[in-house]
């Protein structure tokens, strides 16, 4: 039973050996001149002006709460696919009010300016 | 197999001691994505696909971003390690003894049946003769325990979109709570209601 997951554990093995290897590969063949400029952090270019350990818009949480949110009701539509032909019309309608619920959440919080970005 | 679970649970537990012992708020929370990781692994051992995709989905992905971003929203320092006093002492006998007490009820088996508790193998919470599993007037026929089927996918959603159908229904109204709640509590308040 546990065979048919040899594929994705073969691929995780291939990212585990890759993601490793290519800094290795890096650190060993690449040449090493370090300089004070090389050391500093790479900011586009641009000499930074203060450091990057700084505190972030409360926004951000925001934009992740309402993420998980609407992360969670695509959660429930996966195991409602593989079975909505046999729950037949039913299956629909109490989807369609799973989702009617939620889009008054979404036209509440989008009215609220949540969305908008200041 | 149960090697397989013992090195997992292992990893596990590697894992959530990272999230404890790190003095860095973003190791603890890289030491929980890990942890998270390896609990998904054991829900797939455990024929529970949904569960494992769930774990992925929400908590690993969501759930964390919403931890990390806290991080950097308060942006604490590197904390002190922890020492061992009289409060650790007591925090370790309490874990001791929960820890004790989840694995004899788990030994036990204690599943849930709908109207009541009852004792009962895990893994076999399915039975034809239970009325809360037979009343619902849909062809839809739950796999066999026994067959590897009990987490997948259909089984799940089979149960979840006819026997539970209030649950999932109500989980819409909690989670159009939570919308409203984070607009809420995050507003801008207005200049005017701060000068008064």
């Amino acid at each position: 039973m546990l065979d048919a997951y040899i594929p994705i554990l073969a691929f995780f093995g291939i990212c585990v050996v890759f993601a490793a290897g290519v800094p290795l590969l890096s650190a060993w063949l690449g040449p090493r001149k370090p300089s004070p400029e090389k050391s500093m952090p790479y900011e586009s270019g641009v000499v930074p002006q203060i450091g990057a350990r700084q505190r972030f818009s409360v926004s951000f949480y925001v934009t992740a709460m309402l993420f998980i949110i609407f992360d969670v009701e695509s959660i429930f539509l996966f195991p409602w696919a593989t079975i909505v032909r046999q729950l037949k019309i039913f299956g629909f309608v109490e989807m369609v009010v799973f989702i009617a619920t939620l889009f008054i959440g979404l036209v509440y919080v989008w009215r609220k300016g949540a969305f908008r970005w200041e | 197999m149960t090697a397989l679970i013992i090195v997992v649970g292992i990893l596990a537990v590697v894992g959530a001691v990272g999230v404890v012992l790190s003095t860095q708020p973003l190791y603890s929370a890289l030491s929980l994505v890990f942890s998270i990781g390896m609990l998904a692994i054991l829900y797939l051992i455990l024929n529970a696909q949904l569960l494992f995709a769930v774990q992925l989905i929400v908590y690993a992905g969501a759930v964390m971003v919403l931890f990390v971003f806290i991080i950097a929203l308060l942006n604490p320092k590197a904390e002190d390690r922890p020492i061992l006093d009289v409060r650790a002492v007591v925090a370790f006998v309490a874990v001791i003894t929960i820890t004790a007490a989840l694995f004899a009820t788990a030994h036990n088996g204690i599943t849930y049946s709908g109207s009541n508790f009852r004792g009962a193998v895990v893994g076999a919470s399915h039975n034809d003769q239970d009325p809360a599993y037979t009343k619902h007037a849909f062809d839809f026929k739950p796999a066999d325990v026994n067959s590897g089927q009990a987490g997948n996918v259909q089984t799940v959603g089979g149960q979840l979109f006819t026997v539970f159908l209030l649950p999932f229904e109500i989980t819409s109204l909690l989670l159009l709570v939570a919308a409203i709640g984070a607009v809420y509590l995050t507003r801008r308040v207005p200049k005017t209601e701060v000068d008064t």
